[in-house]
């Protein structure tokens, strides 16, 4: 898009600038321009503040989004070119392939590498965040990832505005929820709500802008209070400039206008106050953060520390300020590497403390976002963390290392005897009192060499004798425990944790204006008010502030130590008046009036009146303080005046009384000071006990862990111990069953193990088990058994030999080495050498042989027999084939010339009888040449199966034309029973199962009587890729006689019985049968051949039944493919009015189906799911629908259940109604399974309508 | 159509493949199209995947396969079905990676759908 010209308005030398005053970076990914539409509708055109989208884009393509989101905006859309200038009131965009980085206003393009993972949001951020800090506002929209959660860190430090879409209304929220996990969003809104944001901030932040620096201390106090009252934290002595620059930009996010109306806002909400004082901890960190700084610190210190510690001493470090953790966790990986490079092990313990409650609890977790992958090197990630989702974690062996902490330096004890105090970017928030006051804490925290490791714009002020430089670049020091500590003020901190806490004594404070708090202006005016004219004020400690008047006669500087004690400046004369004056004053917080104390002025007695007024502050609150009014004249003062009575000797002796008062209270305060200390020892003592506590917890921890492993691994033991158990119960059965004699002994020929059965031969008893070989009897005297046993021990190689008991029997001796693994006598194999097989004994097998012997010559003979048998048949089948052959040619031609002179008119009718007899016999003669060559081809075995691809009814839809036909011409019934059939394709020799069924059926009308009826049955079985048919063939006809059933399959068998039909043509002329008697044999044959059985059952009388079995294996897809590979041709007329259930979830595809399907004229039923479907299916009956389409991944019931269901349903057409699956997944085994569920084919998407039509006819009409 | 198929050709759509699964009706390509730049099945993928329900999102994913195969999109096609591969056993490293490939592509389907139908 071209960028619209924008005049600047000038007026003579006047320009009105066209720099924004504020800039908008809006980070967005997927889904992120419904949010950009949304946010750029509501946008006002005049904020004066530019915005920059950042928006994830492919480098590939050409990006449009100007152009789109130029329509929803008046204000100039423009993509960005290197070197371009922003300017107020304009929109500009990222281009593909490019970073995009501000330099002051200037815009620069990177291109970066598509290969790497790239944040632009994060580089753009952290850009604006440098360019305009405070006056720069992040947005984040709908997008996955987390990019941008790294740049708004940026803008946090710099005090810019985070302004977070709401997950909710995202599209897409993993950025918009990665950014609000780092706790750094100030609003989470709507792109609506965000868009009309912008205009309070432009309001804010020209405001601030122009003349916007709190000046009313007053203000600034509420505040303090407040957030003390909220956090118990006393922010006074923070950096000042820190302090008003969170309260700026908390301003502007509450819209408030000026520092007053942001005071009531904050002490009418309570938690804009806690949201304020985590602003003021700001809580920015980062894993490494300044890395080179780590790198050093590593090499320098870590190392150092390492080498120098002894090896039972625990090295413990203190990571002051750690916020999120990502420092803490940085240097326990830097410990953990430096242990592993120096190959040494020590016990490391880091405390990790923070103010923040929060911050903790997110270090404890240990989880944090993919953008720490910028901080964060590949190395270290993989070793030191698990990555889960989206999240890394960090490891079990690091996190153990730390302990972390909610703890407050000044007010909490310090840990101690460190080796390592980490506490960067901390003292940049404090003022130099605190500074100091933490360098003193850390003083006494460190060893002598320990290390102090600041942030990069730190330092260690004038305690640089106690904190010596080592590496000034990278801020680390080395502790000087004896150098010259700097005088200010000790440090204080608190004892809250313990039981009876003791009162610290206050040492006196800075004399600070800051310090005072009531105004001497005000409490003039209160004094005065109160006493005139000599009068001085004091404070709770009775010590001097403030004097009014000529107090000189009063008051006198005493000798020694100077001090404002207001009992050591007064007058001795004076001193029991004012302290009793003063301790009933502040008891009763009233006035209290002495008249008549007597004094002496220039040796001269005098009555003064002597008057104690508590002062309050204009609010009516106490101040601590009181006035004490001297008055010399004689005036009467107000009801509230006592007479006076000394007693001389009772003011000495209260005198002495105050003096050791005063020295107790300084024994006291040095009994305080050192109980401190000790108290301080046993905080360090309980922390180490905690310490042990969690260690101990942890130890316990891994003991559970170990013991549930043993449990396991005791189970296991159990399992095995079991199934040991069973072996032994199986062996000892086993061999107390087996008809074998084994024997089993050591390798000192002492006896293991036997059998039963030995003990036939052997003179053995379970007793003797462990007893030598040597003392044991046996019955065999002619082979020395335990001479063979040695010497099978020394050659390692088994021997057998036949040799007879003197029982009569025959044995095989077979004496064997016994091995064993050598792994399982507990010692382990050398490295890269085999397993080897120890020997531990012998086994003596001992097998009867004597049955055996008689039946080899048994089978010798009947070797013999078999051999002459098969030569006789051998000569007797070249015979009859060489006269079969020669016969038929001259029968063919009697047949021939017998059919042609029947058609000749003129023959009588003698003449054309004989002719028909003629044919009769020469049919006769060649039907019984053609069977007597077959049978010679099928004994040379010249007979071959020829198996094509085939449906399996193909085979009875044949018989059942022929057969029908005859069996009507017979008057006989003739049925067809198909039991499982899956009409499936086959590989089946088609001639010779029809000939052979074909050869049963005919016998079946032969010899049954008119009136009968012939079943042919089916019964199918598939398994392991084979389809097993049983074809049985019943006739209820006159039965074969049981002798003729045991030759009925041999050559030229034929039976007697007779047949109650009349006689046929062939009986009647040549009084034999029909049948040539090579029938059967012929059959059984071919079915054997086919690698089937034909079996026989028959009763006379009765009928017969035939049971022949086949099996044959299922067709691959390849053969049915090329069987099937034709043109992909249909005729619409096939496909035209019929039912199709289509089953498909995705309605586009859905659609799209029915839209192909609905063009052909097939009406088109639709499911959802295989449920559906089968519902369906089932509830309009057989034949309703003609074919079945259906998506195999659905949801319920999908496409293979559905085929499986399908099949297994009652319905007629269950098992043939075509099943074709749709697939958009071309695996491999995709055919496969959908063969095996029943299926009849599988097309993948897209699909193509000519091939889906082509299918669909295929299936309809029934082809193979 | 012309200036859809062009804007899609341009990206590396196969409109032609897609057509003449479609019988060459434009208008009804045009419809599915739209349905599928309005249904919700990118959303519910980054759901899934978000919540680390690695089984749906493959479910989720396979079906979208399906779709875009069929509309001939294939930049988009490409990387759903590197997806699929990264979800159907154990989730591969490369599952949010390829999650992102898919859901820019897709924006890119969605820009050209929305210049069209402006």
């Amino acid at each position: 898009m071209y960028a619209k010209e924008t005049k600047s308005l000038s007026s003579g030398t006047n320009t009105v600038s066209l720099q924004p005053n504020c800039i908008v970076g809006i980070g967005a990914s997927a889904g992120g321009l419904e949010a950009l539409q949304e946010f750029l509708t509501f946008l006002p055109s005049n904020t004066g503040m530019a915005f920059v989208i950042i928006q994830h884009l492919a480098p590939d393509h050409k990006s449009m989004l100007a152009d789109i989101l130029s329509k929803y905006s008046t204000m100039p859309v423009t993509e960005i070119r290197d070197g371009i200038t922003l300017e107020r009131n304009h929109v500009y965009m990222i281009p593909p392939k490019y970073n995009v980085e501000l330099e002051e206003d200037v815009m620069r393009l990177r291109e970066y590498d598509i290969a790497l993972i790239n944040h632009p949001i994060d580089i753009f951020f952290r850009s604006l965040a440098a360019a305009y800090e405070n006056r720069s506002v992040a947005v984040i929209l709908s997008g996955t990832g987390s990019d941008g959660a790294n740049g708004i860190r940026s803008i946090k430090e710099r005090n810019g505005v985070i302004i977070v879409q709401s997950p909710e209304s995202a599209k897409f929220d993993g950025m918009p929820r990665n950014a609000i996990a780092t706790g750094f969003a100030d609003m989470i809104q709507k792109p609506e709500a965000i868009a009309k944001e912008m205009i309070h901030i432009a309001g804010s932040i020209s405001d601030s802008n122009t003349h916007f620096l709190p000046t009313d201390e007053d203000m600034l106090s509420q505040v303090f209070s407040i957030l003390k009252a909220v956090t118990n934290i006393n922010y006074t002595y923070y950096k000042q400039t820190t302090i008003l620059r969170r309260i700026e930009r908390r301003m502007v996010i509450t819209h408030s206008r000026n520092l007053k109306q942001y005071v009531n806002f904050l002490g009418n909400n309570p938690d804009e106050a806690k949201v304020l004082a985590k602003e003021v901890l700001i809580g920015v960190t980062a894993f490494f953060r300044d890395s080179d700084y780590f790198d050093v610190l590593k090499e320098s210190v870590v190392k150092q520390i390492l080498k120098n510690a002894d090896h039972d001493k625990q090295i413990r470090v203190w990571v002051a300020g750690c916020s999120t953790g990502e420092e803490a966790y940085s240097v326990a990986i830097l410990f953990a590497e430096s242990m592993e490079e120096l190959g040494i092990h020590r016990d490391i313990k880091i405390f990790a403390t923070d103010l923040d409650n929060d911050s903790i609890s997110t270090a404890v977790r240990g989880v944090y976002g993919d953008n720490i992958i910028e901080d964060v090197s590949v190395y270290r990630l993989s070793k030191y963390f698990t990555r889960k989702g989206n999240r890394y974690v960090i490891r079990h062996d690091i996190r153990k290392m730390i302990i972390f902490a909610q703890h407050n330096v000044f007010q909490d004890p310090p840990f101690g005897r460190l080796d390592l105090i980490c506490c960067r970017n901390v003292l940049i928030y404090f003022q130099s009192v605190l500074q100091r006051n933490l360098f003193s804490i850390f003083h006494m925290a460190l060893n002598n060499n320990g290390y102090l490791f600041l942030g990069r714009s730190e330092s260690v002020m004038d305690y640089d004798d106690i904190f010596k430089n080592l590496c000034a670049d990278e801020k680390i020091f080395v502790h000087n425990a004896g150098g010259r500590i700097p005088s200010h003020e000790k440090f204080n901190y608190s004892m809250q944790n313990f039981m009876s806490p003791i009162e610290s004594l206050q040492l006196p404070p800075y004399e600070d204006d800051k310090d005072v708090p009531y105004k001497p202006t005000e409490l003039d005016t209160s004094v005065l008010e109160a006493l005139m004219p000599a009068c001085v004020l004091v404070n709770e400690k009775n010590e001097l502030v403030r004097s009014f008047g000529d107090c000189s006669q009063f008051l006198a500087i005493p000798s020694g130590m100077a001090t404002l004690d207001i009992f050591m400046l007064i007058r001795n004369d004076l001193k029991i008046a004012v302290s009793t004056a003063l301790r009933d004053s502040k008891d009763k917080d009233t006035r209290i009036c002495y008249d008549s104390v007597p004094v002496q002025f220039n040796d001269k007695p005098e009555y003064i009146s002597i008057i104690t007024q508590p002062i309050l502050d204009k609010h009516g609150m106490k101040t601590g303080h009181t006035a004490i009014a001297f008055i010399r004249e004689n005036r009467k003062l107000t009801g509230d005046i006592q007479e006076y009575q000394i007693d001389t000797a009772a003011s000495r002796r209260i005198s002495d009384l105050e003096y050791e008062l005063k020295v107790t209270k300084d024994d006291l305060r040095q009994t305080v000071t050192e109980l401190e200390s000790v108290n301080a020892e046993l905080q360090a003592a309980n922390e180490e006990l905690l310490t042990a506590n969690e260690e101990l917890q942890s130890s316990n921890e891994e003991l559970q862990s170990v013991n549930e492993e043993l449990y396991t691994v005791n189970s296991e033991y159990q399992s095995k111990v079991n199934e040991l158990a069973g072996l032994n119960d199986d062996m000892a059965n086993f061999l107390s069953t087996t008809l074998i004699g084994i024997l089993m002994v050591d390798r000192d020929l002492n006896i293991r193990k036997f059998t039963d059965y030995i003990s036939t031969e052997f003179n053995v008893a379970d007793q003797d088990i462990g007893r030598s070989f040597r003392y044991i009897t046996y019955n065999f005297t002619t082979v020395d058994l335990l001479k063979q046993c040695k010497q099978v021990l020394e050659s390692m190689e088994p021997i057998e030999q036949h040799c007879a008991s003197v029982a009569g029997k025959t044995y095989l001796i077979r004496i064997a080495p016994y091995r064993v693994q050598e792994n399982s006598s507990g010692s382990r194999p050398a490295e890269g050498r085999p397993a080897k097989k120890e020997v531990q004994g012998l086994v003596l097998t001992f097998v009867d042989t004597s049955k055996q012997v008689d039946d080899q010559e048994q089978i010798e003979e009947m070797a013999r027999a078999l051999r002459l048998a098969v030569k006789s048949g051998q000569e007797k089948e070249t015979f009859l084939s060489n006269m079969s052959h020669d016969m038929r040619t001259p029968m063919t031609a009697i047949h021939g010339l017998t059919e042609l002179t029947l058609k000749e008119y003129a023959l009588s009718p003698e003449v054309r009888d004989n002719l028909e007899k003629i044919r009769t016999s020469s049919n006769y003669m060649l039907k019984l040449i053609e069977e007597i060559l077959e049978t010679s081809r099928i004994n040379a075995g010249k007979v071959v199966t020829v198996t094509s691809t085939v449906k399996e009814s193909q085979v009875i839809d044949t018989l059942q034309a022929v057969i029908h036909e005859q069996a009507e011409s017979h008057g006989l019934t003739f049925d067809i029973q198909l039991n499982g059939l899956e009409n499936r394709y086959v590989l089946m020799d088609v001639p010779h199962v029809e000939r052979s069924l074909m050869n049963i059926l005919s016998n079946s009308i032969k010899f049954t009587p008119k009136g009968g009826r012939i079943l042919l049955k089916m019964d199918v079985a598939y398994h392991d890729g084979r389809a097993d048919h049983i074809y049985t063939i019943t006739d209820n006809g006159v039965g074969i006689p049981e002798s003729f059933q045991k030759r009925m399959f041999q050559a030229f068998e034929q039976g007697d019985h007779t047949v109650t039909a009349a006689p046929s043509a062939a009986e009647d002329i040549i009084g034999v049968r029909e049948g040539t008697g090579l029938g059967l044999f012929i059959c059984k044959n071919l079915v054997e051949l086919m690698g089937g059985t034909i079996k026989c059952v028959s009763r006379v009388g009765e009928g017969t039944t035939f049971t022949v079995t086949l099996s044959y294996s299922l067709a691959t897809d390849e053969q049915i493919k090329l069987l099937s590979d034709r043109k992909d041709t249909y005729k619409d007329n096939i496909l035209s009015d019929k039912n199709v259930l289509l089953i498909e979830d995705n309605h586009i595809h859905a659609e799209l189906i029915i839209k192909l399907l609905s063009s052909k004229g097939i009406h088109v039923e639709h499911a959802q799911n295989g449920q559906e479907a089968l519902d369906l299916f089932h509830a309009n009956g057989s034949y309703h629908y003609q074919a079945i389409i259906t998506d195999l991944m659905m949801p319920k019931l999908d496409g293979e259940g559905l085929a499986r269901r399908i099949r297994q349903l009652q319905n007629m057409d269950a098992k043939t109604i075509p099943i074709i699956a749709l697939t958009a997944d071309v695996t491999e085994n995709v055919d496969e399974r959908c063969r095996q569920a029943g299926m009849n084919a599988c097309i993948s998407k897209p699909v193509d309508p000519d091939r889906l039509f082509a299918l669909l006819s295929k299936e309809f009409e029934g082809e193979i | 159509m012309g200036d859809l198929k062009h804007l899609l050709e341009n990206w590396g759509a196969d409109t032609k493949a897609a057509l003449h699964s479609m019988m060459d009706d434009e208008e009804f390509y045009v419809r599915l199209l739209k349905e599928f730049s309005e249904n919700a099945e990118i959303e519910m993928l980054n759901n899934a995947l978000e919540k680390e329900h690695y089984k749906e999102a493959f479910k989720i994913a396979h079906e979208m396969k399906g779709t875009v195969v069929t509309l001939g999109l294939k930049p988009l096609y490409k990387a759903v079905s590197r997806l699929v591969e990264d979800l159907r056993d154990i989730p591969a490293a490369t599952v949010y990676d390829d999650l992102e490939t898919v859901n820019l592509e897709y924006e890119s389907f969605l820009e050209i759908m929305k210049l069209y139908l402006i």
